[in-house]
């Protein structure tokens, strides 16, 4: 009984079916355990992890320039900002909103750097449903080649005080 | 057809065959009782703070309960119950009453009992218990005094630098401490009663597993300390903020791990409650112990799956920690998931349950809510929790998960589907058992557990399926009013939180019908003193069996004792009859009568014959059968470990060999190069290794062959002793598998690139203008954009004193030039623009095209006015911003590229695909015919 002091000679290796079980979900694991960095080479849809520290003043003042040198529109008195192909692009996400609105081109590749100027943001773009942290003091650094195009919503999916459920942007891709 | 009776362990406290010396408890005269159940000894000191800690549990889980409720039905779109402040409050409070408190308080109970009454020993220090309940008491209500009153709304993982008031971090480390302290005592009383010898030989499972759980438990609140004291004082503004990062990180090897303390606990839990309710026997302690040491291993480096979208941690980290912890720690669950019930099986057919596959599942006590409650958690916690916790903590599919609602749909059905309804399933024990109270109304707490769980399945679907649309969770308007851009999801979304609210509710009256079933009972429930627990099956005469009073020594044997039988896994299969009995059994409830009525008429003597005849038909081999025994025979027997030892074997070989080639030796070298930078951390430049990395990658494999050598200790030293020779094939095998691997990622690199997209000429091209200058390089000779006219030039910005991205782009424009043929290269310069006209004169630049090794004509470093430089720059779209202080610029890297005509025709940045493309493209222009001149 698991409640009694076991018999002295418990310590025996499985028999039987209990041992195939060991056998197959060890097996099994050990699939899983290769086929996680296998897709990650093989399938190149997830991001690298490039990231660097910098300051939230910096980043703002990063995202300025780029949107002032970029900038090609308004929406709603955001600044709609066109990055050149293949270039670098910048979202800020603060309390409660993300700034700019981007407009990428279909089948170009970006490097979206993506932080944050005052508490812990997830970038969530919808209906693809792609996630991502978004710390203050990290520059996330994401290559994306939009391949479909149409209206995006950003929203944010990491708690960020009352405000939260107010923050959503817009990423525009034209073909 | 008989309804089995629940045996309660009146053996003696040692399984036959173990101590020699019958074992004596080590109490103070008067500090114990025998229970009048089950016969085991009850510390009386340990039985108040059992009381004590499961009363305090149960308050916080209605507490929980209730706020539970009601985020549920805020979540529900069509309701949309609070506002978005006291839905983000009680969110903080539900998570920290039922995550936190409920599940500490309940478990600091189960080690109290476990390691006083399963040793017959009395508890070490009954101050220390006082402490330690005075110290979680305080602390728990402190933190909910704190998000009640409003100044925390910070949610349960409180992320900084969202900042919460000092009294709620102050709470959280006292019950933390509180924690500790309990754990603490648990060890001393193993110590005590070791010393002592109330028992001899090993410790019961149930307290292995309890022993697993508090071990768990001091790793993750060491980690509790170690983010939430710095975090406190940062809430005095004593110190600065802590790092996001770092806070994450750490706050997780808190958050996840004490997830696997609550996981640890249930399962033995599980053991615990299949032993008290069918008599169930774990097959092998060997396995079950063995599973239980997985989770101390590996479960805190599986944390690290919750930073799987995180900055500030690389791809290499979060691959290595979630591919290998995390799957050998979901190797534990598995192994639990198979024992568990595998030994509730062999008790039932012992017990004469031996009908077909599934005889045994369908007789079982299903009106026992001990039993129900346990095998409803085993199930819940299994198919659901277990399945989709794997699925999301894969790094591709976290993607599409994270902070989603599958988050949460994933862990309330192994928290509360799991670690809950298992722990209400002991309370069903622990009232009657230790309070010595009978329940009310039994009937309705026979229901419960179904109520329960199927409230707790049908919520934790709509979460899991809303957040498979994107709906995030912690979020208190799908529709995001008051956004200034429009956002939302589509009606399917809306329909999954409906059923999301509406399991919420049923879940929340289950939970109700528990507290108040068991409240009622501690308080006003008949005493049962003196006289064993009432069963919570009624017993009832039927197939002339003898009336058996209440309280009767359970069944164990009852019905036709078999000899065990080793092939019981492979009873004849008759599947139709079993599923169709085990649906009429749930059906039935306690009393059977509907059931039985409905077996017999519906089991006319035809089909009966028919039924017979299908398992005739059934037990003859079938291909699938054989398939079966077969990879059974492989799994079980020298084959699958022999295989497994030599795959490891060679493949540290490999990388110890990956060691000494040299890197000079030919593309084999640089293969091991590679090999060294990407296992081992070796940097090329110092040739300095990162230790961490050796010793996980070569230690994991002699972990893993430890383990393969324990499980498969007996055919490997048959076969190692008798017929070694047998081995060969799979030695052969091993190699294949290795050098296939090995050849394979070989050929990868030969061929960088293989399986990245083409460089994308046509797609890329543009037609823009470029900037034209006039400018001075920094041989000093003047330099313009029309004498480069025919030519493929190469557009960048620099700047001298830059440290960092400047020798980057520098680098790769190198590289790129030098792929192109010689006769190609002279039809190309680079110009590099300063972005620090101010102070790069043409000596500066002359020294940094030195550094750089970059010359003339080939590369030309150019200055000028800061105003036609600029001009240049911001044609080129160089996005830069000079620090005034440090002089440091920010600025985008761009590479630009002009074709012979002298049209912009491809813009790229830094990084490996990127110069791979920057080469094609030079290529390409450079092999475009020149245009003639214009004329």
């Amino acid at each position: 009984m698991s409640i009694h002091v076991p018999s002295a000679d418990w310590f025996k290796a499985p028999t039987g079916a209990e041992r195939a079980w060991v056998g197959l979900a060890l097996l099994w694991c050990l699939v899983l355990t290769v086929a996680m960095p296998y897709w990650h080479f093989k399938g190149k849809q997830n991001s690298t992890g490039e990231s660097y520290r910098v300051e939230p003043t910096k980043f703002a003042s990063r995202v300025e320039a780029f949107v002032k040198s970029n900038k090609v529109g308004e929406d709603h008195g955001i600044p709609i900002v066109e990055p050149s192909p293949g270039g670098e692009a910048y979202l800020q996400a603060q309390m409660w909103r993300w700034h700019p609105i981007l407009k990428l081109k279909k089948g170009q590749t970006y490097r979206l750097h993506v932080s944050s100027l005052d508490l812990q943001h997830g970038f969530s773009l919808l209906p693809v449903n792609m996630n991502f942290q978004v710390l203050p003091g990290y520059d996330h650094v994401l290559t994306i080649t939009p391949t479909i195009a149409g209206d995006y919503s950003v929203v944010c999916n990491e708690f960020c005080g009352i405000g939260h459920h107010m923050m959503a942007g817009k990423i525009v891709v034209t073909e | 057809m008989t309804v089995s009776a629940e045996p309660l362990p009146v053996a003696p406290l040692a399984d036959q065959g173990a101590s020699p010396a019958p074992a004596r408890g080590n109490h103070p005269p008067g500090a114990v009782r025998t229970c009048d159940t089950t016969g085991l000894p009850v510390c009386l000191v340990a039985e108040r703070f059992i009381k004590l800690n499961a009363v305090f549990a149960v308050v916080f889980l209605l507490l929980g309960g209730v706020a539970a409720l009601l985020i549920g039905l805020t979540r529900w779109p069509r309701v949309h119950l609070l506002s978005a402040e006291w839905y983000y409050r009680l969110l903080t409070f539900h998570g920290l009453n039922m995550l936190i408190f409920w599940i500490l308080f309940m478990e600091v109970a189960i080690l109290y009992f476990a390691c006083t009454t399963l040793l017959n020993s009395r508890l070490a220090s009954a101050k220390v218990a006082w402490a330690s309940f005075g110290m979680m008491a305080v602390g728990s209500v402190m933190v909910d005094v704190a998000i009640l009153s409003g100044t925390s709304d910070v949610l349960m993982t409180s992320y900084a630098p969202l900042r919460a008031h000092p009294s709620f971090y102050l709470g959280i480390i006292l019950v933390a401490v509180g924690t500790l302290t309990a754990v603490g005592n648990f060890f001393a009383t193993l110590y005590v009663a070791k010393r002592d010898r109330t028992y001899s030989g090993s410790v019961p499972l149930v307290v292995f597993g309890a022993t697993a759980a508090a071990i768990i438990a001091v790793v993750t609140l060491l980690h509790g300390a170690i983010v939430m004291i710095p975090t406190f004082l940062w809430s005095l503004g004593l110190m600065g903020a802590p790092d996001p990062a770092w806070y994450r990180l750490i706050w997780w090897g808190l958050g996840h791990q004490s997830q696997q303390v609550n996981v640890t606990a249930m399962v033995s839990v599980w053991y615990f409650l299949a032993t008290l309710t069918v008599g169930a026997k774990p097959l092998n302690q060997a396995v079950c112990r063995g599973a239980f040491v997985l989770y101390i291993l590996f479960i805190n480096l599986a944390s690290a799956h919750h930073l799987l979208v995180d900055p500030g941690v690389g791809a290499g980290w979060k691959i290595w920690n979630t591919s290998y912890a995390m799957y050998l720690a979901v190797l534990a669950s598995m192994i639990h998931g198979f024992t568990v019930p595998a030994s509730v099986e062999v008790a039932m057919r012992k017990k004469g349950h031996d009908k077909g596959l599934f005889g045994w599942l369908a007789a079982a006590p299903w009106a026992n809510p001990g039993f129900s409650a346990f095998f409803l958690s085993l199930v819940i916690f299994g198919f659901i929790g277990g399945i989709t916790g794997v699925t999301l903590g894969t790094e591709q599919i976290n993607i599409i998960a994270h902070n989603t609602l599958r988050i949460p749909g994933h862990f309330h059905s192994t928290v509360v589907g799991g670690t809950t309804l298992a722990f209400m399933g002991l309370a069903y024990y622990v009232v009657p058992l230790i309070f010595r109270r009978e329940y009310y109304a039994r009937g309705l707490a026979r229901v419960q557990p179904y109520l329960f769980a199927a409230g707790i399945v049908l919520m934790s679907m709509g979460m899991s399926f809303a957040g498979s649309y994107g709906v995030p969770r912690r979020h208190w308007d799908v529709e995001f009013s008051g956004a200034q851009v429009a956002a939302g999801f589509d009606a399917t979304a809306h329909v999954m939180l409906g059923l999301l609210g509406v399991g919420a509710v049923l879940a929340f009256v289950g939970l109700l019908v528990f507290v108040l079933l068991t409240v009622a009972a501690v308080f006003f429930g008949k005493k049962i003193e003196g006289r064993p627990m009432p069963a919570w099956l009624r017993r009832r005469r039927q197939h002339g069996q003898r009336k058996r009073g209440r309280g009767d020594r359970p069944a164990r044997g009852r019905g036709p004792r078999r000899p065990q039988d080793p092939g019981h896994l492979r009873a004849r299969p008759d599947p139709a009859r079993n599923v169709r009995g085990l649906l009429l059994r749930q059906l039935e409830g306690a009393r059977g009568r509907l059931a039985r009525s409905l077996t017999v008429t519906g089991r006319s003597r035809q089909s009966r014959k028919a039924d017979d005849e299908m398992s005739t038909a059934a037990s003859a081999p079938s291909r699938a059968t054989e398939t079966v025994s077969a990879l059974a025979r492989f799994f079980s027997s020298y084959r699958f470990p022999t295989t497994a030892l030599f795959v490891i074997f060679l493949y540290n070989l490999a990388l110890l060999v990956s060691i000494a080639i040299p890197a000079s030796s030919g593309p084999l070298g640089q293969f091991a190069e590679e090999m060294r930078v990407w296992c081992f951390g070796y940097d090329p430049a110092t040739g300095s290794y990162q230790w961490t990395y050796v010793l996980m990658v070569t230690v994991e494999p002699i972990v893993m062959g430890g383990l393969l050598v324990t499980v498969w200790y007996q055919p490997l030293k048959q076969v190692v002793t008798k017929t070694p020779r047998a081995m060969l094939p799979y030695a052969g095998v091993a190699l294949l598998l290795v050098s296939t691997a090995a050849a394979s990622l070989f050929e990868m690199r030969r061929q960088p690139g293989a399986g990245e997209p083409a460089f994308p000429a046509a797609e890329l091209r543009t037609g823009l203008e470029p900037p034209t200058f006039r400018l001075t390089d920094h041989t000093g000779a003047e330099i313009a954009s029309t004498e480069l006219r025919g030519r493929v030039v190469l557009l960048t910005g620099v700047y001298a004193s830059c440290a960092s991205t400047c020798p980057m782009i520098l680098g790769q424009a190198k590289r790129a030039v030098a792929s192109l043929r010689e006769d190609q290269r002279r039809d190309v310069t680079v110009v590099a623009v300063t972005m620090d006209p101010e102070r790069d004169g043409v000596p500066q630049l002359a020294a940094m095209a030195a550094a750089q090794s970059v010359r003339a004509p080939l590369f030309r470093l150019v200055t000028g006015q800061p105003g036609d430089v600029a001009e240049v720059l911001d044609r080129l779209g160089v996005v830069r911003r000079k620090d005034p202080t440090t002089g440091i610029i920010d600025h985008a890297n761009v590479l630009a590229l002009v074709d012979r005509s002298g049209k912009l025709a491809y813009r790229f940045s830094l990084g490996d695909l990127q110069e791979r493309w920057l080469a094609d493209a030079l290529r390409l222009l450079v092999s475009e015919p020149r245009v003639p001149e214009a004329t």
